[in-house]
């Protein structure tokens, strides 16, 4: 089988071996070096665009391999552009196969933001845009999970996209409300939310600490992830008196719910009819639609398996189930009172005492005594609730819709990963189900690891966050990296205006200088664009004063002039020719 | 015939009360103070009880030291406080000196009986708090009360730790240093539970030795340094966790009944990974994976790189790097207990050292439980006296290893089984070792002092002098309250003669900068003036005067960048100073141990612009973990470290 595929993992496997053999300095030495060389050809690529030249001239078996398939006109590859809107901290990606022609294939990734104070963009000016760039017709609309920074333009611009003609939708299976998993998924998810934004109520009433009140605040802040502004507490609070009440807790009605709601069953295709979403679940056969020839996609995520889901401490369920315990008696107001569960208490009845017990004020004087209200411990138990405030959040993130998706001609890979965390990461390299995908009538199959190495498009997980992008089975398998671009939708301003302030850690200083690295400086940011060393007026830059010397920014910036990107003030555009 | 009327005080301790017979009017009979006191409790945590192959060595009898309670229990150290606001309930406080208490050494174990909880909490820091001290040499005092109107005031004594045994629904417990309090949690063990229990029953953090022990030593330690909770390099925290572990493994090296059992379940290689005794808390650790993180690298083979290479995350985890700590510790502990019983193992063995298969002889692992026992309590020893030794903060893994063989060179003088060079052996293969020392050697390992060209002004040693009227004081304290009372004004006194000596004498300004400190900087403070009496090779007794001396600045993270607006800069505190060890007891004509003035000083200088930049990049760069994306420093760690650092994210 004179496989296309297979060479080019040789070529890779190749380039691979070159790169570990050499010592750490001197493979930094010879990329810097490569890339100055390279730099010229790459440019020469972009103006005149015989940038398969190289690719060409090494791997002709390949090319001819590539031609067979009818989806490359005039057997070139398929060009692709990815376009990344700046509209804030969240996702929104239109990705358009062969742009220049008339046949051009939109594939639209969530439109959500928490707010733009960087570029200042509204969101009307963006999905306005995206409505004249596919001519109101979109093949492919996603929404990856249910977060307001991927789903908030669905619900709050739901008419500009009654507008938009939507072929095809995709969802992950986690939002297929007849999937078993997925449910009782949700309704943990939604234990969780109004358990967190219960003990973010119990922590501000009756005389708050600072702490407490930060907590709360910074807890709330998490929240609006998953509910959006301004009703953050508010379906949590009005919605039931006894938190968690026998019974599954009912999908709550928030902004994002209906953005979600109106993906999945508001969208009307070309001709005239409902589209019924399509729920991706991770592993097997690749996708190839029929409307969208020369391209495979490879779900990645999420991860069928619970534990994967969380990968948070093993206990999650026992403290949601404390907090909710304890929250029941504290709003019962007694031990014992009414709608408390008996078994959940940590002793028989007749132990339990009362505060306004004779026997306990006197023996326990010394605790109600107003000169030791320093050492009492009210509301300790309650910043739990912080853990289960992350765990939700972790968990609705690791049910992200993860793709990849392959270009066939040349392999090259475009990587989606939405908001995946680490768990999910994982997961990709165990599949229940290994990736196949058919070539030339025969069934392959692949790995993630190999998905990664031919990745050259990496849209950065969770805005560049620590925990989105799993180092050792991520981002240190993509091995394209004379080519690989990375795109960080992110706003730092905002990220730093969240609660606790100045807290949030997008890009992760670590991640950042990695990604640098591996991409040569072909970082582009929502934000601020090309990534570059903090200027002088830039406050919200200057923690990543010491992420690189002046020489690498030198570097990665001739890297960045020959990369085809271009900015522009509502979006950044990668081109893969 | 007549009759003395027994004074009313002593009547409850007669045997005769009210009819006394004649002659016995010398005084009446006092019963001598009890030993102890015996409390049951469980050996390791309830689990243990639930399987055949422990069950017998599932209870134990504690024997703390004897004090009189009143009901919580509430004694000189500690009062446990039973309030469950999680399930706004309160439970009633167990009297301990209850006589049907007392003669049945307390209430038999229980999960379901809240003041059985009481008991074993406070058994269980009694016990550690002893070890400690016994280990230590003098007692132990908690962190100073806080003022709410002067933070800075740290003159208030704190008589008692408190102990909430049921404060919290997590699977987590935690000392907070603001309430100098330990909270303990319970939680409902999930269906999917990696541990033994039943699905569904409750676990209570404050039954399992290991965890009340741990959180204990967390508050002794806080207690000696408070600076150790300043996370200045990543070796801080996760010192602080290790210590705690340390103390809390060892003591299960001082009960017999189970040292005996794992010798004869492990045939004597008690480093094994299944012993009960390289596990933490066996019901809990397993089900929360932070804390087994402590014992994971227990009998793992040393990779130097684990410590060394500070781009792999996995260790840079105040857990996972403290466990490399402890691992070392443990393994020194191994070659010590090997060293100690190999001539056993000989005899036992006909001189080949190879056992026969087959369970050992009785009298065999008697032996062998007993030089476990005593090699234990060396290397717990060595480790507690350490700290006396370890600069005042922004402490190393490698710095502890000085201190503790400097804290041995000075209290054994002939170390003929060689637990110093088992110590650096243990510690060189896993890579912690201070960078700046050329050899591994006991002797270059050891603090720098006049014993190497390393002194102060001889005007300054005189000055020191003047300690020793404390130190007298200090023979006889009656009290923790005086002791601490005395502290604060040794600090006050030497606070004085310090600044006029930097400030007029003219070997001033050369003294501060051999203290480590800034002298153009006019503030400074003694941050601890302790007396420590040490035995010195001839026997003789030598008072010691510890000093910890600290300067501290707040520095931006960020500096170049000038804030804006409302909102602060990131800032970090940067400390400086030394651990200053001195001899009051001046002896010139006898060896070097012998003579008076300054013997080490550890300093950590506060102009030390390499170390200042190191801590800023480890301020400015982001752990890893979700709640470090979101939270960071500021929520939880500045508040409550200990909490943050237990919570599994």
């Amino acid at each position: 089988m004179p496989a296309k595929s297979s060479s080019l993992h040789q070529a890779a496997k190749k380039t691979a071996a070159k790169k570990t053999a050499a010592s750490k300095a001197a493979a930094k030495k010879a990329a810097a070096k490569k890339s100055v060389t390279a730099k010229p050809a790459t440019k020469k690529a972009v103006a005149k665009k015989p940038a398969t030249k190289k690719a060409v001239a090494k791997k002709p078996a390949a090319k001819k391999a590539a031609t067979k398939k009818p989806a490359a006109a005039g057997g070139k590859h398929t060009p692709v552009r990815v376009r990344m809107y700046r509209q804030g901290l969240g996702d929104c990606f239109l990705v358009t196969f062969n742009p220049e022609s008339d046949d051009a294939v939109h594939m639209l990734i969530d439109c959500g933001t928490l707010g733009a104070v960087t570029t200042g963009n509204e969101m009307k000016d963006i999905v306005a845009h995206i409505g004249e760039t596919t001519g109101g017709r979109i093949h492919l609309m996603i929404a990856t999970h249910e977060h307001q920074d991927h789903v908030s333009g669905f619900h709050t611009l739901k008419e500009k996209f009654q507008e938009i003609e939507v072929e095809n939708v995709w969802m992950a299976w986690t939002e297929n409300p007849g999937d078993d998993d997925a449910k009782s998924l949700m309704t943990h998810i939604a234990d969780l939310g109004m358990a967190v934004a219960q003990a973010a109520q119990a922590l501000t009433q009756n005389n708050p600490s600072k702490a407490d009140t930060d907590t709360a605040e910074a807890m709330t802040s998490l929240l609006e992830f998953g509910n959006g502004r301004p009703d953050v507490l508010q379906p949590f609070l009005g919605a039931a008196k006894s938190p968690l009440s026998a019974g599954p807790t009912k999908k709550l009605a928030t902004t994002v719910d209906d953005g979600m709601t109106f993906v999945r069953t508001g969208q009307v295709d070309s001709a005239g009819r409902p589209v019924k979403a399509r729920y991706l679940s991770p592993g097997g056969p690749a996708l190839e639609p029929e409307w969208l020839p020369g391209f495979r996609f490879f779900v990645l995520g999420p991860p069928r398996e619970k534990e994967r889901l969380k990968n948070m401490g093993k206990d999650g369920s026992s403290e949601l189930y404390g907090m909710a315990a304890g929250l029941r008696a504290a709003a019962s107001g007694m031990p014992g009172g009414p709608g408390q569960d008996e078994g959940a208490m940590p002793f028989d009845r007749r132990y339990w005492c009362r505060e306004s017990d004779e026997m306990i004020r006197e023996t326990m004087a010394d605790y109600f005594a107003t000169e030791n209200d320093w050492r009492r411990v009210d509301k300790d138990w309650l910043n739990a609730a912080s853990d289960l405030a992350l765990q939700l959040d972790n968990m609705t993130n690791n049910t992200s819709l993860a793709l990849a998706i392959e270009r066939i001609s040349d392999g090259r890979v475009l990587l989606f990963p939405a908001d995946a965390q680490e768990g999910s990461w994982l997961s990709w390299h165990e599949p229940k189900e290994p990736f196949t995908y058919v070539q030339d009538g025969v069934r392959q199959t692949t790995t993630a690891e190999k998905l990664l190495n031919r990745t050259v498009f990496y849209k950065v997980g969770h805005h560049g966050s620590h925990n989105a992008t799993a180092k050792g089975k991520g981002l240190e398998m993509m091995r394209s990296e004379s080519e690989l671009v990375a795109f960080i939708p992110v706003d730092r301003k905002v990220a730093l205006k969240r609660s606790p302030a100045g807290q949030w850690k997008m890009p992760a200083h670590a991640l950042y200088r990695r990604l640098l690295e591996k991409c040569n400086g072909r970082v582009a940011r929502s934000d601020i664009g090309w990534a570059d060393a903090p200027q002088g007026t830039q406050k919200e830059e200057a923690a990543f004063k010491n992420l690189a010397t002046e020489a690498e920014w030198e570097k990665w910036r001739e890297s960045q002039g020959a990369a085809q990107v271009s900015i522009d003030k509502l979006f950044i555009d990668y081109r893969l020719s | 015939m007549k009759s003395k009327p027994a004074p009313a005080v002593s009547a409850q301790f007669s045997i005769y009360a009210g009819s006394k017979p004649p002659g016995m009017n010398h005084g009446t009979f006092v019963p001598p103070t009890p030993p102890y006191r015996s409390l049951q409790g469980y050996a390791i945590d309830p689990s243990l009880g639930t399987k055949m192959e422990t069950e017998m060595v599932s209870q134990v009898t504690f024997h703390v030291p004897w004090e009189k309670l009143r009901p919580g229990p509430s004694g000189e150290y500690l009062e446990v406080v039973d309030a469950d606001p999680a399930s706004g309930c309160f439970y009633e406080p167990v009297d301990l000196d209850e006589p049907l208490l007392l003669a049945q050494g307390g209430l038999p174990p229980s999960e379901g009986t809240p003041q059985f909880h009481q008991q074993m909490v406070y058994a269980v820091a009694s016990l550690t708090i002893r070890n400690f001290e016994h280990a230590l040499g003098r007692r132990a005092l908690w962190r100073h009360k806080p003022n709410p109107a002067r933070a800075a005031d740290d003159t208030q004594f704190c008589p008692r730790l408190r102990i909430y045994p049921h404060a919290l629904r997590e699977s987590n417990a935690y000392y907070t240093p603001q309430r100098i309090a330990l909270l303990f949690g319970y939680f409902k063990a999930s269906d999917d539970d990696a541990a033994d229990h039943l699905g569904g029953s409750m676990v209570f953090t404050c039954l399992s030795q290991d965890i009340v022990a741990h959180e204990t030593t967390h508050a002794l330690l806080d207690g000696m340094n408070r600076d150790f909770l300043n996370p200045s390099n990543p070796d801080v925290l996760a010192f602080h966790e290790a210590f705690a572990d340390i103390v809390a493994l060892f003591q299960h090296f001082t009960f017999p009944e189970i040292l005996r059992h794992q010798i004869v379940a492990t045939r004597g290689e008690i480093a094994l990974q299944e012993s009960l005794l390289s596990e933490l808390a066996g019901q809990f650790g397993r089900s929360i994976g932070n804390r087994g993180a402590l014992r994971k690298y227990v009998g793992t083979p040393p990779n130097p790189a684990d410590y060394l290479d500070d781009s792999n995350e996995e260790f840079q985890e105040p857990h996972n790097r403290g466990g490399l700590l402890v691992a070392a510790v443990f393994d020194a502990f191994l070659r010590i207990y090997r060293r100690r019983t190999a001539d056993l193992l000989r005899l036992a063995t006909g001189g080949s050292g190879i056992l026969q298969p087959g369970a050992i002889h009785p009298d065999l692992a008697q032996r062998l439980a007993d030089e476990a026992a005593k090699a234990a309590g060396h290397v717990l020893t060595m480790c507690v006296r350490a700290i006396d030794y370890c600069p005042p903060m922004d402490i190393t893994f490698g710095e502890f290893l000085r201190a503790v063989i400097t804290a041995d060179v000075d209290m054994v003088n002939d170390d003929d089984l060689h637990y110093r060079v088992a110590f650096i052996q243990a510690f060189r293969e896993r890579g912690i070792y201070p960078r700046d020392v050329r050899t591994l050697s006991v002797e270059s390992l050891r603090w720098s002092g006049p014993h190497n060209g390393d002194h102060a002004s001889g005007a300054l040693n005189l000055l020191l002098n003047e300690l020793r009227e404390e130190a007298s004081e200090a023979l006889y304290v009656e009290c923790r309250e005086a002791l601490f009372d005395l502290q604060v004004k040794m600090r006050r006194r030497l606070h004085g003669l310090l600044e006029r000596h930097f400030k007029e004498a003219p070997e001033g300004r050369g003294d501060a900068v051999y203290l480590g400190l800034d002298p153009d900087n006019r503030s400074f403070e003694v941050r601890t003036a302790r007396i420590a009496f040490r035995t010195d090779p001839d026997g003789g007794m030598v008072p010691q005067l510890i000093l910890g001396l600290y300067q501290h600045r707040e520095e931006l993270v960020v500096p170049e960048v000038t804030p804006e607006g409302d909102e602060p800069a990131e800032s970090f505190r940067f400390e400086g100073g030394s651990t200053v060890i001195v001899n009051l007891r001046n002896m010139a004509d006898r060896r070097e141990e012998s003579r008076g003035g300054i013997r080490y000083c550890v300093r950590k200088r506060f102009g030390n612009t390499v170390r200042m930049e190191r801590q800023r990049r480890f301020a400015g760069s982001d752990s890893p973990g979700l709640r470090n994306t979101y939270f960071g420093r500021k929520l939880g760690s500045d508040a409550e470290p200990i909490a943050a650092m237990h919570r599994c994210c």
